[in-house]
This record gives structure tokens, sequence and C-alpha cells, in this order.
């Protein structure tokens, strides 16, 4: 009999996975791809967290998927950092238009920079933007990018494990090994597939 | 609804209750157990950088959840704020079958025989309540053994000479220690101090039917996968359950402890897993909710013979919160340290613990469990670019290349560190939770900087060309080392339970959890916890009969 956990058999089932989400999204979001951002919040957040943690060698922040971690998880455990985001991607952008008149996306990378450093002092100039508001936001995002950088791929950043590589430290093996232990009888290895 | 009288019910089944209900079980009375969180088992292991009970960014797999347990905590600033169970200062340990025994770091340290007496041997310190434990060192021995061994620890103590005279050697050998554990043993002996190898609650050879720890580095805030981390859930809990006369029910959150008219327990109040409102009779009642919650459940459970809530008729109960404060130094070297072998923390000394120059104590020091990346990220340096293309060098250069030493203080308890019923912020349930409040005795931080000045020539010594430290600020501590609320004392005025763990007040109710320590000792407390609770055990078991108590 072939091995449950045949690494070929692994892929294949990875493959079917993956085609059987590929369809359900595209069911159900038409067109936006985002959970919570807008696709104007969602151009912020990527040239913000590309300038946080850029690419080079290795991926930048953006490619490792620090949007897509920062998005899920304003809709779940970061809930209440949802006004923070949309107030603070606003108001990044108004500091772009009034300091370089250029939309935030479509800032240049030196002047992005130039603006972070300011924001995380609490010295841009935006109206209605408060130094202590500046400063809450610089830090949060840059927290929240780092923790999708170097934190565990499954909520959706670091991916291809980039963060881990990155250091030179080993990429996670498969976890939860007692439930692979082959002497478990066919029936409970397969409700113990089935957890989350 | 009434359910049929037992025993014992003990409150709360981590690292002390899952220990009294074994022993009572063992010793022929019927138990109920009492917890709130649920079982967890190496199958729902799962090991996550950003939800763990150590960095919970992403929250906290053990409980308590997030969404019906709040607490008020007042900061150094007088200001305060409702936290939740994940948040920065909430205090939290665990809550689950086993509590913080199913995640800890599982260091498995014997105070030494100076840390039940600090007030004899360093006399009052001004601004602390400060005492004597009622018990000392040699009254725990027989029971640190019986821990270590039903528990089951590994390492090996031999070489460290500030031990207090133990009887036996521990039941395992230690771990192989990985490069920086034997970069920092080497250096150790060079500075001619004392290293040894950390006793740790870890399997490091097949033993109880489970295997031994494969060494990964997901130890320190997470569960075992491979069920080598010994803690309550998987010994002493299982022994008790097998032994016919203990139930375990969980989901279960304790109100309150009802009490007959001559002011003695008889029974408990609690909403079941399906938020039904419950009542177990008792013969006697066992409070191991940890220091907060135990505190807290006392106070709820005031009533016209216990206006302030039993045992508190002078004060004393919730006060004198402890945990501990870490001062930390970490270091570079120009050689790669981490090697990918966990758990870390394999080596440490007690040349520091006590009898240091106008100080009250010290602190155990060792290398620290292996840190993530995201852990590193957050305490790096100031001088440290904290983004951009120069950060990302910075972690190339500095994450294999650093290593981390640090201890717990001994800290100095205060009268004002304390644990209250907040007046208007309720929980999911309607009672009044925990509000947390005070500071730290000043003399902590003196000490903590004692302490970074061996740990900064620790590093040195190891190599490391440049150093950063952190030092702990005044704000008050609890959380996975809490202890202290209600204190143990021979004098009924000064003190909430007696050397035996029971209230002075109320002759068949215990408190047996952290809560009764008077002072936390410089090491972390979880075996000291067991020790306590196998000794009052063993007397609750011996003056045991039927449902009065032999005099
Ligand atoms: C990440 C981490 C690392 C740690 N590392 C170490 C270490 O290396 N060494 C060490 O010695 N210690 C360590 N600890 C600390 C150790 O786990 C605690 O000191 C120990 O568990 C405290 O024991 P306790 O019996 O006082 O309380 P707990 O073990 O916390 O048990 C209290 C139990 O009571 C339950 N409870 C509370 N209130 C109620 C209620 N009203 N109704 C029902 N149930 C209730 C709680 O849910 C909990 O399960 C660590 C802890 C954590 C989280
Ligand atoms: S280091 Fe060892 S004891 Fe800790 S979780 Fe990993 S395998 Fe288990």
């Amino acid at each position: 009999m072939r091995n449950k956990w045949d690494p070929e058999r692994r892929r294949f089932m990875k493959a079917t996975a993956v085609a059987v989400a590929a369809t359900t999204i595209s069911c159900s979001r038409s067109g936006r791809p985002w959970r919570f951002l807008t696709s104007a919040e969602g151009a912020a957040a990527v040239a913000v967290c590309d300038a946080l943690i850029p690419p080079d060698q290795y991926a930048g922040a953006v490619a490792a998927g620090a949007v897509v971690f920062i998005d899920r998880q304003l809709t779940g455990h970061y809930r209440n950092y949802a006004k923070l985001y949309r107030d603070g991607l606003a108001a990044l952008d108004r500091a772009s238009q009034e300091g370089y008149h250029t939309a935030l996306a479509g800032l240049r990378a030196d002047c992005l920079t130039e603006l972070l450093k300011k924001v995380e002092k609490g010295e841009a100039r935006a109206s209605g933007w408060s130094k202590s508001q500046q400063q809450k936001f610089f830090s949060t995002i840059l927290a929240h990018t780092m923790q999708s950088y170097y934190g565990d791929p499954r909520h959706g950043g670091n991916r291809d494990e980039v963060g881990y590589r990155m250091l030179g430290i080993p990429a996670t093996p498969v976890r939860g090994r007692s439930k692979h232990d082959l002497t478990l009888s066919e029936a409970s290895q397969s409700s113990a597939e089935k957890r989350p | 609804m009434s359910r049929k009288r037992v025993n014992a019910v003990v409150i709360g089944a981590g690292a002390a209750g899952g220990v009294v209900a074994k022993e009572l079980a063992e010793g022929g009375l019927s138990v109920v157990l009492l917890e709130r969180g649920q079982w967890t088992t190496n199958y729902d292991c799962r090991k996550d950088d950003l939800r763990n009970q150590r960095t919970s960014v992403l929250g906290h797999p053990f409980g308590p959840d997030d969404e019906r347990n709040p607490r008020v905590i007042d900061d150094t600033n007088g200001e305060s704020a409702v936290v939740k169970p994940s948040e920065p200062g909430y205090q939290n340990n665990a809550a689950c079958v086993g509590s913080g025994t199913v995640s800890y770091g599982a260091m498995a340290w014997r105070y030494m025989e100076q840390d039940f007496r600090m007030r004899s041997i360093y006399g009052a310190v001004p601004g602390s309540t400060l005492e004597d434990w009622p018990i000392t060192y040699h009254d725990l021995e027989p029971y640190y053994e019986k821990a270590e061994r039903e528990i089951g620890v590994s390492g090996e103590v031999t070489n460290d000479p500030f031990k207090a005279p133990r009887v036996n050697p521990l039941p395992m050998p230690p771990l192989a220690g990985n490069r920086e554990c034997e970069l920092l043993r080497a250096a150790a002996g060079r500075l001619g101090w004392h290293p040894f190898d950390v006793p740790m609650f870890r399997n490091s050879v097949p033993r109880q039917g489970r295997q031994q720890c494969m060494r990964c580095r997901w130890c320190v805030g997470h569960s075992c996968e491979v069920n080598a981390k010994n803690g309550t859930q998987n010994t002493v809990i299982p022994t008790a359950l097998a032994t016919g006369n203990c139930e375990l029910r969980t989901g279960c959150h304790v109100r309150r402890i009802l009490t007959d008219a001559r002011g003695r327990a008889a029974a408990v109040e609690y909403y079941d897993d399906r938020d039904r409102l419950q009542e177990q009779p008792a013969d006697l009642v066992v409070v191991s909710g940890a220091a907060i919650e135990s505190a807290r459940l006392l106070m709820l459970s005031a009533g016209k013979m216990y206006p302030a809530g039993i045992g508190n008729r002078y004060d004393w109960v919730g006060r004198n919160l402890q945990g501990h404060s870490y001062p930390r130094v970490a270091g570079l070297f120009k050689e790669v340290i981490y090697d990918d072998l966990g758990p870390g923390s394999g080596v440490a000394v007690c040349d520091f613990s006590h009898g240091n120059k106008a100080l009250t104590g010290g602190a155990m020091i060792t290398g620290d469990f292996l840190r993530s990346p995201y852990q590193f990220v957050e305490k790096t340096p100031r001088w440290a670019p904290r983004w951009g293309i120069e950060h990302k060098r910075f972690m190339r250069e500095a994450y294999r290349f650093h290593a981390s030493v640090g201890g717990p203080v001994q800290e100095m308890p205060t009268w004002d560190s304390r644990v209250q019923l907040d007046p208007k912020v309720k929980d999911y349930w309607g009672l009044p939770v925990a509000r947390i409040s005070g500071q730290k005795h000043p003399h902590v931080v003196e000490i903590a900087k004692f302490i970074v000045g061996k740990c900064e020539m620790w590093l040195k010594e190891a190599g490391a060309y440049k150093t950063w430290a952190s030092i702990p600020n005044l704000a008050v501590s609890g959380g996975q080392h809490q202890a202290g609320t209600c204190r143990m004392g021979n004098d009924p005025k000064t003190s909430v339970v007696n050397r035996y763990c029971q209230v002075h007040e109320a002759d068949n109710l215990f408190v047996i959890d952290g809560s009764v320590h008077p002072n936390n000792g410089g090491f972390n407390p979880a075996l000291t916890i067991m020790a306590v609770a196998y000794y009052a055990s063993a007397n609750i078991v011996k003056t045991w009969k039927g449902t009065g108590f032999r005099s």
C-alpha cells in the first residue's frame, strides 16, 4: 500500500487545495483585492511596507505578503486598529500631496523614505495629523510589517519563509509530528488530519 | 443546580491544583477539580511565533480567552486601562488543564535556603513587607524531591555549590547543551563562577511512557508536540483521574465560595461550560487559581461573616503581588551562535543569588531560551536601524550571532502592589474583575542593575564585542510568575493562610498555589509551587477524618 505521507501524494493534495481555494476566491470577491483595505489604501500600504522592508537579494515586505497579513488581521485580531489604518493611510496620503504634490502610491522611493522618517518622529505636515497620531501610526505599521516578515507564514506573511531564509535559519518543519505517528490506526489518523 | 456532595473541590487545574487533586484522590478523598479552561493535547500543538503564551501579538492559545476576561490595570502614572489577556500589562499566565505548565519554559528550580529566611538574613527593607516563610527549605525538601520525581525533571546540579542540600540526584540527566550554552559554560568557568545544567521539567530520556525532547526551537510559550515537556496535564492530572476518585470538569468558571453559618466553606458556585449556574457542595475547598484569580475569588466570596472577602479580616488578601523582573543583556559575536537546537537556557550560575554586598538577595543568571526572529526584532538595541535596507542588513549580521543572558531578580514585596475588585468593570459573567495596581520596590531595580553588570561580564568573557542591556522599570510585576497575594504566616493578623495553607479564618478552606509565597525567591517558581502543594496536601490527607478534621 502506498504510504499516506508519501511526498508525491502530499504535493498532489496541496495542488488540489490551492485550485479549490482559487475558485472560491474568484467567485466571491469580484474585483476587490483586499478584505478590509480599499484599493487606494492597499496601494498606499504597499508603498509603506516596501519602504520599511525593501527588497534586496531577499524579497521585500510586500512580496513576502505584508499587506496580505495586515489586511487579514484588520478583519481579525487587529480589528481595533482598523480606524488607525484608515485614518493613518489617508493622512499619509495628504502629507504626500501637501509636501510632494503627488499621491502616496506614486511617490519616489527616496521621497517616501524621507516622509516616513518625519512620520516616525511625528514631524510630518498634514492637516489634522498630530504628532502622537503620526508616531502611533508609524510604530503600529512598523510592528505589523515586522510581524508579517518574521512571523509564521500561516498568517499570510513570511512567504516562502523568506524571513527565516534571510537569517539563515531552517524553515518550519512539518508540525505536529505525533499526528504522523504511523503506528496510529488509519481511522484515528484521518481524524487527526482534519484538525485545523 | 446542586450536585452530589464530595469531600473536596479544587479550583484550578494548574501547577498546584493538579498536584493537590492527585494527592487527595490518592489519599481516598472524592475530589472534583474545576478548571475554567479546556484540555489541550499535543495534537493541538501549533508552533506559531506570533501566537503563543510568550509572544501573544496575535493572541495566545492557552487562555483565558480575550472576550470574557478583562482586567483593569493602573499604571505608574495613575492612569487605568481595561486590558485583555493577550495585551501587555494583563499579567497573564494561562487558563487550561495544566495552565502555565503546558507552555512554560520548564525550568524546575528549588529555591535556596536563604530564600525562605530573607528577613532574618537581611533584616527589614524599608518600604517592603519582606518576611520569612513560616516553613523552611528543610520542611519542603522531601516534597521538592517528590515533585521532581512525579512530574519529571532532568538536569545536573551537583556542580552548583550554592544549592540547598538535597538527598537524591535529579531523576534524569541533562540534555546536551547547544552552542550558546557551551560558550557560556566555558566563559563562566574562566571567570571563576560555577556553571551547571539547569534543572528542567523535560524528558531528556524516554520516561513515564513518553519520549524525550527532540530539541525544537519553539519551546517556551508553546506546548510540546512530542509530549516531552512535563506539566501537570500529562502527569499528576491523568494519575488523579485514573484513581477513580477525581472528576475533572473543564470550562467551569467558579464565581464564589459559599460559607455556612459558622463561616466554614460549604460549597462552590460556578458557571459550567454551558453557562449554567451550578452548586458543588464539599467538605473542604482548595483554591488554586493562581495569585491574581485566587485573591479575586476570596474577595468575590464576601458575605455576612466576611464583609471584605474570606480570609481578609486584616486586609492582607491581594496584597504583596509579586512576579519577577528580568534584567537581560544581549551581546553580538563574531561567530555564529545559533545552531537551531532548542530549548536553550541550558546553563546557569547561582554565584549572585545571595551574599551580594549591600543588596537584599540577587538573582540566578542563565542563558535565555531560543529567541524567535520576531522576539529579536522587538528587543534590538536603540542604536540598531529599525527599518529599511539597513535593518535587513543588521538582522542578517546580528540574529544568528547573538547570545542573551538574564535572570529573575528577588522581589521586595510591597503593601501597595495589589489585586482588588474593580468597582465598575465586570467580566462576561457579570463579576467584578481584578484591578491591579502599585509599583515595584525600587531596590528591585538596584539589584537588577547589579545583575546586568554580571551579565555583561559573562557575555564579554564569552567573546561578545558589543552588548546591550534591558533593565526593568518600576511597573508592577505579576504575570507568569505571579505570587504573594495570600501570604502564608503564623500570625493571622499579618497573613492569610497558616503554614499548611489553611485560611486562618476558615479551617476547611485552603489556598494552595503561588499566592501563599511570602516572597518569590530568585528563581522561577513552578517547582516550589508544586512542592508546597505536595506538602500541604500531605497534611490534609494526614489530618482528614470523614467530614471533620482530626485535631
Ligand atoms: C510562557 C511561560 C513560561 C514559563 N516558564 C516557567 C519556567 O521556566 N519555570 C517556572 O518555574 N515557571 C514558569 N512559568 C510559570 C508557571 O507556569 C507558573 O508559575 C505556574 O503555573 C503557577 O502555578 P499556580 O498553581 O499558582 O497557578 P496556575 O498554574 O496558573 O493554575 C491556575 C489555574 O486556575 C484556573 N482558574 C483560575 N481562576 C479560576 C476560576 N475562577 N474558576 C476555575 N478555574 C480557575 C486557571 O485557569 C488556571 O488553569 C511559565 C509560564 C508561562 C506562561
Ligand atoms: S524543545 Fe523539546 S520539550 Fe520543548 S517543545 Fe521542543 S521537543 Fe518539546
